[in-house]
């Protein structure tokens, strides 16, 4: 598999930035017998016409979402789009959108578009895809935990990677597209399918913690209620955080919540708050928050975000080096927009790390989301799919 | 400018994002501070007070043995007012105040040992202040870790167990002694009893009566003799459990003594002694009190006397008033002998439970080592006291005092001795006799067989239910055993008590029962029955109560 990545900061005229985006993909590299392209960018990008545009010229599929910024081999970029081009003889790469999803019938729909992604001889290219990513729409009236589960499920626990769609915090422009089509609730996957052996890594933040375990008493899917005897709410403020805020989501992106569950080996679960109720005390999370688990106030703060990125490119790196025989060409990076919001005036500390760290031989394309998904654990055939939060996730091809 | 507008304004927004996203954080992080600071005066207020109020010694040095902190107690013990007085110095300079120079060495080289191989260490020791006083502590030297595991210095906690130390010394002390005691009581138990079953088999196998005779009169002794060491053992029960009762009444003081004397005086006999009794001519004829109880103490003292006195040795008896007021007499009895005599060292352990003098004089003299300490306790029940002069060689004198009340009426215990009582005779009446015991009946039917008493019996409450109530009329009076199978007394007593028949609640039942607790008695009255006679039986108490509940003028 080979891989060109593409920069355009032309945001306004998406004829021209898909064509900015082509012209330098083909210098790059010259497309086999499969492709797809991937495409993140700033959220007020014309998602739809720019993949519709790419769609044309290269004669591929292009999937991908709106991000609060983008990164590439350069560093992290604002107001940027960028294409990466994945082509291969012995892989086949296929997309497609769900429909769209709501409260109920979410799992089905989402089945029904990995499905459609699914390729007629799907048989000589392996028993399920090599990796399956995930492009996932924001705000959506589920846990973000359901789009690992559900696709695990149809993919016969195959890795899966992806994000789920930002902005600049405003909540309203985030996309997800596909060829021409942009969606505010609708799942975009893409799978490949083929000679590619994917790894992964991951980091959140652990280094300090607020110092105040308790269990969560009472949890219903994202929704928590009790811990320790208390409200979520009351539990928050017992640290000294103010409770009533505007943005949730924002005012907390320093302190998310880490969840230990007794027994388990993987890695804890790190967990945003996404909004509180007032009335009733209980505070909602991007993903689900198990009952029984052992809550804790992260305190996260730039070094903490820079030392996780590094261990975890360290980590990728040692991983495919342990993979003798296979020439990876891509990189792929979903950070959490939590973790850009706390590096603060070192906003591009994350883009210079990778871009200190990325062997020349390999491309890279990051994004900037709501919520990351990536294996916590693969084992080479079956992978352990989670949602994650304030985690810095990879994926390399 | 039209290309540039749209790139500033989504600059701006996103400067406006940042912004935004900073202030919120900003706010959060600076309440988390405060809250932070907040909790950590907290914390260390309360660490403070922990330190105030932690009642041992309790103190932590860094690893070159400085003082870090300590409770309030060891910055008083080392003679220091405030706690940071001491922050810093070196922990042999603060405690050579108070420890001695060994100790501080020993503990400074432990609590080095423990930072380097980070084991902690417990131990006992005891230690000698400068200021004398003694004390045994119990030391734990535990490494003070960090998260990580990296040692910062040691806590040593140091409790003062000397009390602790003498209790287990007086508890194993007491178990030593009461493990010697239950060892000379099995030996008195097993001796008259070894009497009782030799005499028997020698008494069984011999056909000559006079040999039969013999036999019967040894087992008379030694069951006598099993009997008291038994009261005795269950009197030292009573008193550890705080149960010995007194029961006073009005009783002839000067026959209560003859009667003592008259017990005693065939040992005195056996032993050519002298004997002499002077009774104070001021003292009431009648007292009130327990004279059961009163008698048991002389007799000890007697006994005592007569045992540890050789042939042809002296035994007084006094019997003093000393003074009284308003009808309250305060009494002192001595007993004086010409015996061996006993050292002071001896004297003072003389009164305390499971000791006798000399530990061999169980050997030599027999005895369960009770009986002093049975009359201690009597004595000062009864108000007095009682204590020994002696001297070894030259004999002793045991004397006590007692306090006791006139008799309004001098007309208690006027009842003839044992010797003018005229020979009872229960011709003509029926008693029910319910007893499981096969022997136990036999003893009771043997021993009331000269009184012409006819007994039918019943072999547990049931049966004797059903005799009474099969012919009520036919019987004067109900002997009830309390311990039987099928139907215990209790219940008996009250099933009777229950039928329908006048005679039901009319008959008199006497319990006859080896349970002679206080409560076991109240427990037979509360169901019903009239009285109480104790096993072994006692034939003039059973025979005190057919006289007091069968109809006189058929005696």
């Amino acid at each position: 598999m080979k891989s060109a990545v593409a920069i355009s900061h032309e945001l306004d005229n998406a004829a021209e930035a898909a064509r900015q985006l082509a012209d330098s993909v083909l210098e790059k590299i010259e497309l086999k017998k499969h492709s797809v392209g991937i495409l993140l960018c700033d959220a007020d990008t014309d998602g739809a016409a720019v993949t519709g545009e790419l769609k044309k010229r290269l004669g591929i599929d292009v999937a991908g979402m709106t991000t609060l910024a983008t990164m590439d081999a350069d560093g992290r970029h604002e107001a940027a789009a960028v294409l990466t081009v994945l082509t291969a003889d012995d892989c086949v790469f296929s997309a497609a959108a769900s429909a769209s999803l709501s409260a109920s019938g979410y799992e089905q729909k989402i089945t029904e578009a990995y499905a459609a992604t699914v390729p007629a001889d799907a048989a000589a290219y392996g028993a399920k895809p090599a990796v399956v990513f995930a492009f996932c729409p924001y705000g959506l009236p589920f846990s973000g935990d359901k789009y690992p589960e559900t696709l695990s499920k149809a993919a016969q626990d195959a890795p899966v990677m992806g994000g789920v769609a930002s902005d600049d915090y405003d909540y309203e422009r985030a996309r997800v597209f596909l060829s021409g089509h942009d969606y505010s609730d609708a799942l975009v996957v893409v799978s490949v399918w083929g000679e590619a052996k994917p790894v992964f890594a991951i980091r959140h933040v652990t280094s300090r913690f607020a110092e105040r375990i308790r269990r969560v008493v009472r949890a219903e899917g994202n929704v928590v209620h009790d811990v320790g005897g208390e409200t979520f709410v009351q539990y928050l403020e017992g640290f000294g955080l103010k409770t009533d805020v505007e943005d949730p989501l924002l005012a907390f992106t320093s302190y998310p919540m880490m969840l230990t569950q007794e027994g388990q080996d993987e890695t804890p679960l790190m967990r945003h708050i996404f909004s509180l109720n007032a009335e009733t005390g209980s505070g909602s999370f991007l993903g689900d928050v198990p009952t029984g688990a052992l809550a804790n106030i992260c305190l996260v703060n730039k070094d903490d975000v820079k030392a996780a990125c590094r261990e975890s490119m360290k980590a990728l790196l040692e991983t495919a080096a342990a993979q003798p025989g296979y020439e990876y060409s891509a990189v792929f990076c979903i950070s959490c927009c939590g973790r850009a919001m706390i590096l603060g005036a070192e906003a591009d500390a994350e883009g210079r790390i990778l871009s200190e760290m990325l062997p020349e031989n390999l491309s890279l394309t990051g994004a900037y989301c709501l919520g990351e998904i990536c294996p916590a654990l693969y084992t080479g055939e079956k992978a352990s799919n989670r949602f994650h939060n304030c985690s810095i996730t990879f994926c390399m091809l | 400018m039209e290309k540039e507008y749209p790139q500033l304004m989504r600059q701006y927004k996103k400067l406006e994002r940042d912004y935004r996203a900073l202030s919120i954080m900003h706010e959060q992080t600076e309440r988390l501070r405060n809250s932070n600071e907040a909790a950590k005066e907290l914390s260390n207020f309360y660490n403070q007070l922990l330190l105030k109020n932690t009642p041992g010694i309790t103190f932590m040095l860094d690893l070159d043995m400085n003082f870090v902190l300590g409770s309030e107690k060891t910055v008083s013990l080392l003679g220091y007012g405030e706690m940071r007085e001491m922050v810093g110095f070196p922990f042999p300079e603060l405690f050579a105040n108070a420890f001695p120079d060994g100790w501080i060495a020993d503990t400074n080289a432990r609590c080095l040992a423990v930072t380097r191989n980070g084991r902690p260490l417990s131990y006992e020791e005891k230690v000698t202040l400068k200021d004398g006083a003694g004390i045994i502590f119990q030391v734990t030297v535990t490494p003070a870790e960090e998260k990580g595991g990296i040692c910062r210095g040691v806590v040593v906690v140091m409790n003062d167990v000397s009390e602790l130390a003498r209790a287990k010394e007086d508890a194993e002390r007491a178990s030593i002694s009461k493990g010697a005691f239950l060892a000379n009581m099995s030996h008195e138990m097993r001796t008259p009893l070894n009497a009782v079953i030799g005499m028997t088999a020698i008494g069984k196998a011999s056909p000559d009566a006079e040999k039969k005779n013999y036999c019967l009169n040894k087992i008379d002794d030694a069951s006598t003799h099993l009997l008291s060491v038994i009261n005795d053992v269950l009197d030292m029960s009573k008193i550890e459990a705080n149960k010995l009762e007194l029961s006073p009444a009005a009783y002839h003081f000067e026959k209560m003594l003859q009667k003592v004397v008259s017990v005693n005086n065939f040992r005195v006999e056996e032993k050519q002694q002298e004997f002499s009794l002077h009774v104070d001519k001021d003292i009431p004829r009648i007292l009130i009190g327990d004279d059961a109880r009163l008698a048991q103490v002389i007799t000890n003292l007697l006994s005592n006397a007569v045992k540890f006195t050789p042939l042809h040795g002296h035994i007084s008896l006094k019997a003093l008033l000393l003074q009284e007021k308003d009808g309250l007499c305060s009494i002192q009895i001595e007993v004086s002998d010409t015996g061996i005599g006993i050292s002071e060292e001896q004297q003072s352990r003389l009164f305390s439970s499971f000791e006798q003098a000399d530990s061999s004089t169980s050997r030599k003299f027999g005895g369960t080592g009770l009986g002093l300490a049975i009359s201690k306790r009597i004595v000062e029940m009864m108000g007095g006291k009682i204590w020994i002069n002696s001297e070894i060689s030259k004999g002793s004198t045991f004397a006590f005092t007692i306090q006791t009340e006139r008799a309004q009426e001098e007309t208690a215990d006027e009842a003839p001795g044992p010797d003018s009582a005229p020979a009872d005779c229960f011709a003509g009446r029926r008693v029910i006799l319910a007893e499981d015991v096969e022997l136990n009946r036999e003893v009771v039917l043997a021993l009331l067989e000269p009184t012409e008493l006819a007994i039918d019996c019943a072999e547990n409450g049931l049966e004797a239910v059903r005799l009474f109530s099969g012919a009520p009329d036919r019987y004067d009076m109900i002997f009830m055993d309390v311990q039987m199978p099928d139907m215990d007394g209790y219940s008996a007593t009250r099933h009777i008590r229950a039928l329908d028949i006048p005679k039901a609640k009319q008959i008199p039942i006497i319990a006859m029962t080896a349970n002679v607790f206080p409560e076991d008695i109240e427990m037979c009255l509360a169901s019903g029955m009239d009285g109480h006679v104790g096993k072994p039986l006692d034939l003039e108490a059973v025979l005190g109560k057919l006289r007091e509940h069968l109809p006189k003028n058929e005696n």
